[in-house]
C-alpha cells in the first residue's frame, strides 16, 4: 500500500483531531492570553471525546484554512509527560540520576524525571526502630590467671533464637524499617529500607543483615465502580502478613499463626458494607520469588548468605475472607485463610544426593506443596480491651525448599527442621491454636465513661500458644509444644513505669525436662503518657529444664547462659 | 562582602598578619558577643566534649573555606522530619614509572587507588588523599525526643571494580536523642540506641585535617548522658557512656573481605567512659577523659588468652578565639594490656579493635602504653583583619591551619617502641565567590629513629564552589609525595606493608563534595 494512502486511512482510524497537526488545531483556537500559556497547548487532550470525532465539515485539511492574523502558538509542552518530542534541556548522554533500566514496555506512562503537570504529590516518611545493647552473663569453666570466673557473651547466649518456638521475645532484639512514600490520592509508590542489625555496633559485617531495599511496590485506590464498594490493589515486592493477634502486631509472640507472605506480585482487595454496621472483604495475591532458583553451581556459603541451588522457583497463591461488624461499642472481626505455596522445577534435581543436606534428596525432588488453612477472630471493646484468637492448620509435602511462606513454624527448610524433621524432606502437619488479650485497669474501671490516657494505667497482655505436629519422624511425630505469657506494666507517671514478664514454654510433650520459664522485669522511660518511644533498662532470668536447649541442637547444651541484661530503645513515627 | 580596599589589605598583609595572628592568638581576649551565625574559624556553635554523632567520619575538606557539616536545630514542640548528608566522591590517580617497560608498554603506569603512604589505620595517615564517603541522615522528632537512622557508604558501587560489601554499611546509626528542658542553666542530652562517640576531635565542626581523633572513637550500642550546668561565665559539663557490640565472629568464620575480615579472636567488648569538663564562656573548654574497654568472655582466643582492656586517660583543651581562630590540643595516654581479643567497638587512632593496635602500633599480644599529643590551629586572616567591620567569611579571604601529632609508643615488643611525629601546614586564599586556591604540606615521621622511613607530601589545590559560603565544592589536586628510602605503603586485601613496592609518587585528584 502506498506511504500516502496509509496516511489517508489513518485519521479514519484513530481520530482525525488526534492527527491534526499543531498548525491545524491552533489556527482553530484563539491566541493564548497572556500568562495562560500551555492551554492552547493542551487543547487535543482537553477537549471532550465527542469532539475527536472526525467531521469533515468541521475539520477541513490544513492546506485549505485560510491565512489568520492570529499568530501561531509555539509547539511547546511545559509539561509533556509521556509525550515525545518536548524534552527542553539538550545534552550529550542521559542523566545521571535517570535509573540503570531500560524503558517501560508501551511507552505511555511518562519515564522517571519526565515533566509532569503539577498535582497533589506529597513525600512521607515513616520508620520504626527498635537498638537494643544487650549481654548475657555466665560463668567460666575453667579460670586461668588473667581471666574472671563471670563472663559475658555479646549476643547473648541464651536459648532465644529469632522466631523459634523457644524464643517468647521478652527482650527485644534489634529491627529497623523506613518506609519512604510518594504519591497522590490514587496511586502512592513505597520504598522500604530495613536492616536486623545496624553496622555502628557490629564487630565484622554481617552479610544479609542490611536489608538496603527491602520492599518496593505500588499501592493503588481503585476509583469507586459502585456505591459501597472500595477496591484497592497492592504490586511489587512486598509482605503480607495475616492471622495476628495484636491490634497493630503479632501480639506478645512473634510467629505469625496464619502466615507471613513474601516476594514478588500483587494483592487485590475489594470491601463492601452490606449494611452500616456490616462489612465482608475479599483479598486475593499470587506472588513468586524474585530469582527463583539460584543458578546450578552456586556453592552455598556465608557470602551468598548460603543461597541454595537445590532451591526451586516456587510460587503462591491465597485467597482470604473477611467479615466486620461494627457496634455501638463492640467491633468483631472473622477472617478466613486460604494460602498455597508450591514449586513445579525440574532444575534442582541432579544425579547423585548430596549427604549434607539431610533435608533434600537432590537425586530424587519432588514436587513441594504447601497448604495453610487458617481462622481468626478478634472482639475489640473500648473499655475491655481487645482479644484474639486464631487457628490455622498446615499441611506440608516435600516442602523442605519451599520459599515465600512464613508460617507458625516457619518457611519450608524451618518447617523441617524444627517440626517434622529433616528426615520427612518436610512432610506432614502442624496445628497451631492461639490467643491473646490486651487490656489496661484504667479503661476497665472507667468504662463505661472514657479513660483519660494521661493518668496512671496498668496495663496487661497476656497470650498462649498451642501447637502439635505430625510426621514420620518419631521425635517430632504427635508431638505437642505450648507457651503462655503474661506481661503487666504499671505506668506511673508521664515518664516512667515499671513492668514484668512471666512466661512459660513446654516445647517438647515427650519430655518434660526440656520445659523452662522466664521471669523479666524492666523499667520504662519515655517523654509523655502517649508518647512514640520508649526506653527500657530490662533484666531477664531463665529458669531451665534439666534438658533444656537450643532449638537447632541435636545434643543437650549446658553452657546457655541463663541470665541477660539490655538497654532497649525504640521509637515509631 | 568586603570592598576593595580591604581585599587588598588581606593580600598585602597576609604573610605578616598570619604571623601576628599566631603570637596574638594565645593571648586574645573573648570575641563571643561580636559573633554571628558564621561558621568561621573560632566560633563554636556549642560547647561539647565529644563530636556529634551525626558528623562524618571523614576528615576535614580540603581548604576549610566552607561551613561545616551540621545539623539544623530543631524546631520546639512540633513533630517534624529532617534530613541531612554529606558525600565526596573523587577521582585518584596515581603515577608512577614502570622498571622495564616491554613493547607496547608505556613507562608511565596510573594507579587508582593511589599507591601512596595512606593507609588509614597507619600512623601515616595525612587525609591529603580524599576518600569516598557517603553520609545521609534521616530524623523524626520534636524538641524532646529525636529518632536517628543514618545510611553510610564508603564506596560508590557504580565506581567500584568488585564488590566489597563491607563498604556499603547501609543503615549504620540507630538511636534517639532526649534533651530535656530542666532549666535555662541545666541541659542534660541522652543518646540511646547505636551510634559513635569520637573524642579528641581536633576540627572545630569534624575530625580535623588528620580525620583522626586523637583520644578515640567508640562504636556500639549503648547509652551516653550528658549534663551540662551554667553557672556565671562557667560552664560545667560531665558526661558518661557504656557501649557493647551486637555481633560476635565465631570460631568458625574465616576472615574474607566479604566479612570485613572477621577476627574470631575478639570477644565481646563493652566500653565505658565518663567525662568532666569547664567551659568559659563560649571561649575556652577544658576536658578530662577516662575510657575503658574490656572483654570478659570465654570465647576470645579459644577462651585461653587473658582478658584483655585498654584504659584511656587523657585531656584535651579547645579554644574558640573569635577572630583570632580556633585553636585545639589534646594528649591522651594509653594502657594497654592483651587487647588480641577487644573488639572494633574501639577505635584508637582509627586502628580496628584491640588487633588493629596490635598491628598498627603495639605489636606482639598487646601489650603496652602509648602517649598521644597532638592539635590544630584554624584561622581567617579576613576575620582578623577586618575586626570590628563584620565579616562573616562572605568575601575574599587567607583560611590558614597548622596541625601535628606526636606519638611515642612502648610496648613489649621492642621493634614497635619507637616515636612518630607528622605535622601540616594548609593556606587557602579564597579570590572569587566561586574560586579559591589551597596549598597543603605535610611531613610524615613514622620513626623518628629511622628517618629513612619518613616522608613529605606537597598539595596545590583548585577550589571551585557556588558561592563564598557554598556548601558544595569540586577539587582538583595534585600532590607530589618526597618519600624516603624506606618509606612503606600498605597493598592487598586486607592491606599489608609491602617494602617491595615503589610508592606512587605523584597523584592527580578530582572530588566533589556536597552537604546539607
Amino acid at each position: 500500500m502506498p506511504w500516502s494512502s496509509m496516511c489517508a486511512l489513518l485519521p479514519a482510524l484513530l481520530g482525525a483531531a488526534a492527527l491534526q497537526s499543531p498548525l491545524a488545531l491552533a489556527a482553530e483556537e484563539p491566541s493564548p492570553a497572556p500568562g495562560s500559556a500551555g492551554v492552547a497547548e493542551d487543547e487535543p487532550t482537553a477537549k471532550p471525546p465527542g469532539d475527536l470525532e472526525p467531521k469533515e465539515a468541521e475539520v477541513p485539511p490544513a492546506q485549505s484554512i485560510a491565512p489568520s492574523p492570529t499568530p501561531v502558538p509555539k509547539d511547546a509542552l511545559d509539561d509533556p509527560g509521556y509525550l515525545p518530542g518536548y524534552r527542553s534541556y539538550p545534552s550529550l548522554g542521559l542523566s545521571s540520576f535517570a535509573p540503570l533500566v531500560g524503558g517501560l514496555p508501551g511507552g505511555i506512562t511518562p519515564s522517571f524525571m519526565a515533566p509532569m503537570p503539577p498535582g497533589q504529590w506529597t513525600l512521607r516518611w515513616n520508620g520504626y526502630f527498635s537498638a537494643s545493647a544487650q549481654f548475657s552473663s555466665n560463668d567460666r569453666l575453667q579460670t586461668s590467671e588473667g581471666q574472671h570466673t563471670l563472663i559475658f557473651h555479646a549476643p547473648p547466649a541464651t536459648i532465644e533464637e529469632y522466631a523459634s518456638f523457644d524464643s517468647v521475645n521478652a527482650v527485644p532484639g534489634h529491627w529497623v524499617q523506613m518506609y519512604f512514600k510518594y504519591g497522590n490520592r490514587d496511586v502512592t509508590a513505597v520504598v522500604m529500607l530495613s536492616t536486623w542489625n545496624p553496622s555502628e555496633p557490629t564487630t565484622y559485617y554481617q552479610i544479609g543483615s542490611e536489608n538496603f531495599l527491602n520492599s518496593v511496590y505500588l499501592d493503588f485506590n481503585i476509583p469507586e465502580v459502585m456505591a459501597n464498594l472500595k477496591l484497592s490493589a497492592r504490586t511489587g515486592y512486598f509482605y503480607n502478613n495475616y492471622g495476628q493477634l495484636g491490634q497493630y502486631g503479632l501480639g506478645m509472640y512473634q510467629n505469625p499463626i496464619a502466615a507471613i507472605i513474601r516476594g514478588v506480585g500483587g494483592t487485590f482487595t475489594g470491601e463492601y458494607e452490606l449494611s452500616p454496621k456490616l462489612t465482608v472483604s475479599l483479598e486475593e495475591g499470587f506472588m513468586g520469588n524474585r530469582n527463583g532458583k539460584a543458578p546450578n553451581g552456586l556453592t552455598r556459603q556465608n557470602p551468598n548468605y548460603n543461597t541454595d541451588p537445590t532451591y526451586p522457583a516456587s510460587y503462591i497463591e491465597h485467597v482470604h475472607l473477611g467479615l466486620a461488624r461494627r457496634g455501638a461499642t463492640t467491633t468483631v472481626k472473622a477472617q478466613l485463610h486460604t494460602i498455597l505455596n508450591w514449586a513445579m522445577d525440574e532444575r534442582p534435581q541432579v544425579s547423585t544426593d548430596n549427604m549434607v543436606t539431610r533435608g533434600i534428596d537432590e537425586s530424587y525432588i519432588r514436587d513441594a506443596k504447601m497448604s495453610v488453612y487458617a481462622a481468626d477472630i478478634t472482639v475489640s471493646h473500648p473499655g475491655y480491651g481487645l482479644l484474639a484468637i486464631a487457628a490455622s492448620h498446615v499441611d506440608a509435602s516435600y516442602a523442605y525448599t519451599l520459599k515465600g511462606v512464613q508460617t507458625f513454624g516457619g518457611e519450608g527448610q524451618n518447617l523441617t527442621d524444627r517440626w517434622l524433621g529433616d528426615e520427612t524432606t518436610g512432610t506432614g502437619t502442624v496445628n497451631v491454636v492461639a490467643f491473646n488479650y490486651t487490656g489496661t485497669l484504667g479503661h476497665i474501671l472507667a468504662h463505661p465513661a472514657p479513660f483519660d490516657p494521661n493518668r496512671a494505667d496498668l496495663i496487661l497482655n497476656a497470650g498462649g500458644v498451642l501447637a502439635n505436629s505430625h510426621s514420620a519422624n518419631p521425635l517430632f511425630n504427635d508431638r505437642n509444644r505450648w507457651k503462655a505469657g503474661l506481661d503487666l506494666l504499671y505506668v506511673l507517671t508521664s515518664w516512667v513505669g515499671g513492668a514484668v514478664r512471666f512466661d512459660y514454654v513446654s516445647p517438647n510433650s515427650h519430655d518434660s525436662a526440656e520445659n523452662f520459664c522466664v521471669l523479666a522485669p524492666r523499667l520504662v522511660f519515655k517523654t509523655n503518657w502517649t508518647s512514640r518511644e520508649n526506653i527500657s533498662v530490662m533484666y531477664a532470668k531463665w529458669f531451665y529444664g534439666s534438658h533444656s536447649h537450643a532449638e537447632y541442637s541435636a545434643v543437650l547444651v549446658p553452657r546457655l547462659d541463663d541470665q541477660l541484661f539490655a538497654l532497649n530503645v525504640n521509637m515509631w513515627w | 562582602m568586603l570592598g576593595p580596599i580591604k581585599a587588598e589589605t588581606i593580600v598585602k598583609d597576609t604573610f605578616r598578619i598570619a604571623v601576628l595572628a599566631l603570637v596574638a592568638g594565645g593571648a586574645a581576649g573573648p570575641a563571643w558577643a561580636a559573633d554571628d551565625l558564621a561558621k568561621t574559624a573560632g566560633e563554636a556553635a556549642d560547647i561539647s566534649l565529644g563530636l556529634d554523632p551525626a558528623t562524618p567520619q571523614t576528615a576535614a575538606l580540603p581548604g576549610g573555606l566552607t561551613p561545616a557539616f551540621g545539623q539544623a536545630s530543631m524546631n520546639e514542640g512540633e513533630w517534624r522530619f529532617d534530613f541531612h548528608g554529606f558525600f565526596t566522591g573523587p577521582l585518584n590517580i596515581g603515577f608512577n614509572t614502570r622498571q622495564d617497560p616491554r613493547p607496547g608498554q608505556s613507562s608511565t603506569v596510573l594507579h587508582t587507588p593511589p599507591v601512596v603512604p595512606d593507609d588509614l589505620e597507619t600512623f601515616s595517615h595525612t587525609g591529603v588523599v580524599p576518600m569516598t564517603y557517603a553520609q545521609i541522615n534521616f530524623s523524626e522528632g520534636n524538641s524532646i525526643i529525636t529518632a536517628h537512622i543514618n545510611l553510610l557508604a564508603r564506596q560508590a558501587n557504580t565506581s567500584t571494580s568488585f564488590l566489597e560489601p563491607a563498604s556499603q554499611l547501609g543503615i549504620n546509626d540507630v538511636f534517639v536523642a532526649i534533651t530535656p528542658q530542666w532549666s535555662p542553666r541545666l541541659r542534660t542530652d541522652i543518646f540511646v540506641g547505636a551510634f559513635t562517640s569520637r573524642y579528641g576531635a581536633t576540627g572545630e565542626y569534624d575530625e580535623g585535617r588528620y580525620g583522626t581523633p586523637l583520644i578515640a572513637r567508640i562504636n556500639g550500642a549503648g547509652e551516653r548522658i550528658s549534663v551540662k550546668l551554667s553557672l556565671g561565665n562557667f560552664l560545667f559539663m560531665a558526661e558518661q557512656g557504656i557501649h557493647g557490640q551486637t555481633n560476635t565472629a565465631s570460631a568458625s568464620t574465616t576472615p574474607d573481605v566479604w566479612n570485613d575480615f572477621a577476627d574470631p579472636n575478639a570477644g565481646s567488648t563493652f566500653v565505658s567512659h565518663g567525662h568532666l569538663g569547664v567551659g568559659y564562656r563560649r571561649m575556652a573548654t577544658l576536658g578530662l577523659h577516662y575510657i575503658r574497654a574490656w572483654s570478659q568472655d570465654d570465647r576470645g582466643v579459644g577462651g585461653l588468652a587473658p582478658e584483655g582492656s585498654l584504659d584511656i586517660y587523657a585531656a584535651d583543651l579547645r579554644l574558640s578565639l573569635g577572630r583570632f581562630g580556633h585553636l585545639y590540643l589534646a594528649g591522651a595516654y594509653d594502657d594497654a594490656k592483651y587487647v588480641g581479643t577487644l573488639s572494633r567497638i574501639i577505635s584508637v587512632l582509627n586502628t580496628r579493635g584491640g588487633q588493629g593496635l596490635i598491628d598498627n602500633y603495639l605489636g606482639g599480644q598487646g601489650n603496652g602504653t602509648m602517649l598521644t599529643v597532638g592539635g590544630q590551629y584554624d584561622l581567617s586572616v579576613g576575620r582578623l583583619v577586618s575586626y570590628p567591620v563584620p565579616f562573616s567569611g562572605d568575601g575574599p579571604d587567607l583560611f590558614v591551619s597548622l596541625f601535628a601529632m606526636i606519638n611515642k609508643t612502648d610496648s613489649e615488643y621492642s621493634y614497635m617502641s619507637r616515636t612518630r611525629t607528622k605535622f601540616g601546614i594548609e593556606g587557602t586564599y579564597s579570590l572569587l565567590s566561586w574560586l579559591a586556591v589551597s596549598c597543603r604540606y605535610d611531613q610524615v615521621n613514622p620513626d623518628t629513629d629511622y628517618r629513612s622511613y619518613s616522608f613529605a607530601v606537597l598539595s596545590p589545590r583548585i577550589i571551585l564552589r557556588t558561592d563564598w559560603l557554598a556548601t558544595n565544592q569540586i577539587v582538583l589536586q595534585y600532590s607530589h609525595w618526597f618519600d624516603g628510602y624506606l618509606t612503606t605503603v600498605r597493598v592487598g586485601d586486607p592491606p599489608v606493608e609491602d617494602v617491595s613496592v615503589r610508592p606512587d609518587t605523584d597523584m592527580v585528584s578530582l572530588s566533589a563534595s556536597m552537604w546539607w
